[in-house]
């Protein structure tokens, strides 16, 4: 206890010394949790973007529907799955879809979309496009041939609420088709590729259009805990959803999105060293300056019968404090500051296109986990012990003569 | 001058392990900052390269207006001309016209939305490297009409094999409907994903028939000898190309993929705030020691002080020591980081593991590193003038002295 009150005294003799010192240490574990926060929303914002569109948490799709999205592997819709799915712990929504790939064309022009028939009372808990519409409104369930477009689309065909769009598609045994559409409503969400290729009509009207009256390819599950997907996986797979069903995760289903993330991290943990590198020359010469400039103290302390061993651990604790104390502040500054742009949005939207190449929208959110503070003052500590492990030796090996003649 | 030299070499002597300290310091804050600036660079150029010979070129000659619209209606006309200026502008490698628009292509009783995309088969070869992508089957042939080569994936979601028959469905120019029979010749896997999920690559004589555009196309695609050639022949190009119609517009590979363009400016945006970051922790670290050799050398300042030695020549002194610091520092690291630069330069950092993560963003194989001396002397001014204003604190100290005062302390 005395010792370390001693430490942390010494630590503040000389205060200029010390502060700067801090400041090095705090400014390298800002360097740190900034470029972290970063990744963290980065890849927060990348799983959400595709989860909470179009992919879904849970994913419930006829077997080889996902290599192979074909009208041909759809699922009879059972209207009695949403209660039991709802009834699945953590499970937030359940949405039935009917996918295809369409053309849609107007008087201006004509492009690839895809179309999903949506239940409109379930859509709005999978995902985030009933939530996103900047004009005109989302789908009723007593729709009828009305549609949802995308901002880019509308942009592009040049078309606004109220007016018509033809969509084309096979039907599923083979016959080609096209209805007329109302737009009712176009969202944004910031990410083109979405704005610009998506369209969603209510489920009975894409039904009928195709000719698959009481069949979907999809059903979407929607749920509050990350983490959990397989544990709800099983749940889901236990209520039987159907014959020549399969239950998927979204990992399962972008295994690259999850790949992604291991490889941004094992990038940030090599990068990360490079600042704990940087900030232990620093350390190693204060502390090294500190003791070499006590060496008469320590030989005054050895001739009183003070032990090497206490000697040792004063400067070793030196070293605890001052990691202690710098990653402190580090971490506390850190912390405000990344909380500030959490809150107001890091408003990247200058890099927009290339935001969107990323797969992210203009806004990011960064955070911290518990976890990269915890790991951010544990290297802290470990790289100053490991710099005070020289300057402790030296002193232990002093001979008391000696070092009372130093000057 | 001289005296200031040899005073500040016998102190930076004079503690020979803080002087290690502070040199390795420096050292790796140059070797890490010209090691990041060489990958970000290789690999940039990489990426630029992968985009222009993947899809865009490095300039394409458009229709005012389609880079925004992508209205098939606005096409480029006088396709021979247009071949004609283009292929006489010093710096172009290739230059081939193609057609792009979305359609329905059908197989059997399915059908899927695609993009087919109408290119001179002898012209394309100079232009982009889908010849060398072709994985079955071969190549377009001119002589082949109906030929055309599909994505991987599309082929794999039509279950096409080289040799089937497909009908495609679209809208033509003049809004009439389009249809055609084609034959798969060949599949192509590009590791672009927009190709390989959606594109039907055809020979452009008989898209212009089925499509109504005799004499057009959407663009003239032309691939230069370097990146760094395009705004020059940028502007060359849609000066000359005035007298063949005037409404051409000339636009880059940025124009044409700014996904690519913003991202890499972002990552580079990034890159040097976490680099300044990085400096600004060893710059701290050195202050230190700087403040440090000055306090301790309080007596002796007083004494040249008081003996008539003037405040600027203690200052100097102390200045010329973080010189010499910086200079032997960050030679030190330049040459750690020619030497790895090199040789990862040669033989590549390898990506096998996350190799298609890489493919997303158009990067494949491995990245080679590029240091360039440019890179080198930025890295060298943003070191010495963190560690310069390292200095700067200590010996303006000095200058403030008053030599009694100095001379008590001890």
């Amino acid at each position: 206890m005395m010792t370390m009150v001693t430490a942390w005294r010494n630590l503040w003799r000389n205060k200029r010394r010390t502060s700067i010192i801090v400041a090095a240490i705090a400014i390298g574990i800002f360097g740190v949790q900034a470029s972290m926060a970063f990744m963290n929303g980065w890849i927060a914002q990348s799983v959400e973007n595709i989860v909470g569109t179009t992919l879904g948490y849970v994913q419930i799709q006829a077997q080889g529907y996902y290599e192979n999205p074909s009208l041909k592997l759809s699922l009879p819709l059972d209207p009695g799955l949403k209660s039991k799915l709802l009834t699945v712990p953590f499970v937030s929504g359940a949405c039935p879809r009917l996918n295809d790939q369409v053309l849609a064309s107007n008087a201006e022009r004509s492009e690839i979309a895809q179309a999903s028939g949506t239940d409109p009372a379930a859509e709005p808990s999978v995902s985030l496009i009933p939530s996103s519409i900047i004009d005109g409104r989302w789908l009723r369930p007593d729709d009828g041939a009305a549609v949802v477009i995308g901002a880019e689309m509308a942009k592009r065909f040049k078309t606004r609420v109220g007016h018509r769009l033809v969509v084309r598609a096979s039907r599923s045994d083979g016959e080609l088709t096209e209805t007329a559409l109302r737009i009712v409503g176009i969202f944004r969400t910031g990410l083109k590729p979405l704005d610009r290729s998506m369209l969603y009509l209510p489920l009975p009207a894409m039904q009928r259009w195709l000719g698959l009256d009481g069949r979907v390819t999809e059903w979407i599950v929607n749920a509050v805990a990350p983490d959990r997907e397989n544990e709800i996986k099983k749940a889901v797979q236990a209520l039987r959803p159907g014959a020549g069903s399969v239950v998927t995760t979204w990992q399962e289903q972008q295994p690259i999105l999850v790949r992604m993330a291991d490889l941004v991290y094992t990038f940030m943990f090599l990068f990360n060293g490079f600042f704990f590198v940087a900030m232990a020359f620093g350390v190693a010469n204060t502390m090294l300056m500190s003791v070499m400039e006590r060496t008469k103290e320590f030989g005054v302390m050895l001739a009183l019968g003070v032990r090497r061993r206490t000697i040792v651990s004063v400067i070793v604790l030196e070293a605890l404090w001052l990691a202690l104390f710098a990653s402190a502040v580090g971490n506390g500054v850190s912390a405000l500051i990344v909380r500030h742009f959490d809150r107001r949005g890091l408003d990247l939207s200058r890099w927009v296109e290339g935001m969107n190449w990323l797969g992210l929208r203009g806004i990011l959110h960064p955070y911290l986990r518990p976890a990269d503070i915890a790991t951010a003052t544990a290297a802290t500590v470990l790289m100053a012990l490991l710099m005070a492990l020289y300057p402790a030796w030296k002193a232990v090996r002093l001979a008391p003569v000696e070092a009372l003649r130093h000057v | 001058m001289s005296l200031l030299l040899a005073m500040a070499w016998r102190n930076v002597g004079r503690n020979r392990r803080r002087t290690a300290i502070n040199l390795s310091a420096i050292a790796f804050a140059t070797l890490t900052m010209i090691t990041i600036s060489a990958i970000q660079s290789g690999s940039y150029g990489q990426m630029i390269d992968g985009a222009v010979r993947m899809q865009s070129g490095h300039l394409q000659v458009q229709a005012e207006g389609y880079l925004k619209d992508n209205d098939i209606a606005l096409s480029v006309p006088h396709l021979e001309q247009v071949y004609a200026v283009v292929d006489r502008q010093p710096g172009v490698v290739g230059a081939t016209g193609r057609i792009s628009t979305g359609i329905l292509v059908a197989k059997a009783e399915e059908s899927f939305a695609a993009v087919v995309i109408g290119t001179d088969a002898v012209r394309e070869r100079n232009t982009s490297n889908w010849p060398a992508l072709v994985r079955e089957g071969s190549f377009l042939d001119p002589a082949d009409a109906t030929g055309a080569l599909l994505g991987g994936k599309l082929a794999r979601t039509l279950a096409a094999k080289p040799g089937d028959e497909l009908v495609i469905l679209g809208q033509a120019a003049n809004g009439s409907m389009a249809a055609a029979k084609i034959r798969v010749r060949g599949i192509i896997e590009t590791g672009s994903p927009e190709i390989d999920r959606s594109a039907i690559i055809m020979n452009l004589a008989p898209l212009q028939e089925i499509m109504a555009m005799t004499d057009r196309v959407s663009s003239v695609v032309v691939l230069l000898a370097g990146y760094q050639l395009v705004s020059g022949t940028q502007a060359a190009l849609e000066r000359q190309l005035r007298s063949v119609s005037p409404n051409l517009s000339v636009v880059s590979w940025k124009q044409l993929n700014p996904g690519v363009a913003q991202g890499i400016e972002m990552d580079n945006f990034s890159g040097k705030i976490l680099v300044f970051i990085l400096v600004l922790v060893v710059a701290f670290g050195i202050l230190n020691t700087f403040l440090m050799g000055v306090i301790e050398r309080y007596r002796e300042f007083g004494v040249m002080l008081a003996i008539g030695v003037k405040p600027a020549t203690c200052a100097g002194t102390v200045l010329t020591e973080s010189q010499i610091l910086t200079a032997g520092g960050f030679l030190a690291g330049l040459a750690v980081a020619a030497a790895i630069n090199g040789y990862l330069g040669i033989h590549g950092i390898p990506l096998s593991s996350a190799k298609e993560i890489y493919e997303q963003y158009g990067l494949t194989g491995s990245i080679y590193p590029v240091l360039t001396i440019g890179t080198a002397f930025r890295v060298f001014l943003q070191v010495w003038f963190v560690t310069t204003l390292a200095a700067l604190y200590p010996s303006a100290r000095i200058m403030r002295f008053r030599p009694v005062d100095a001379l008590r302390s001890v």
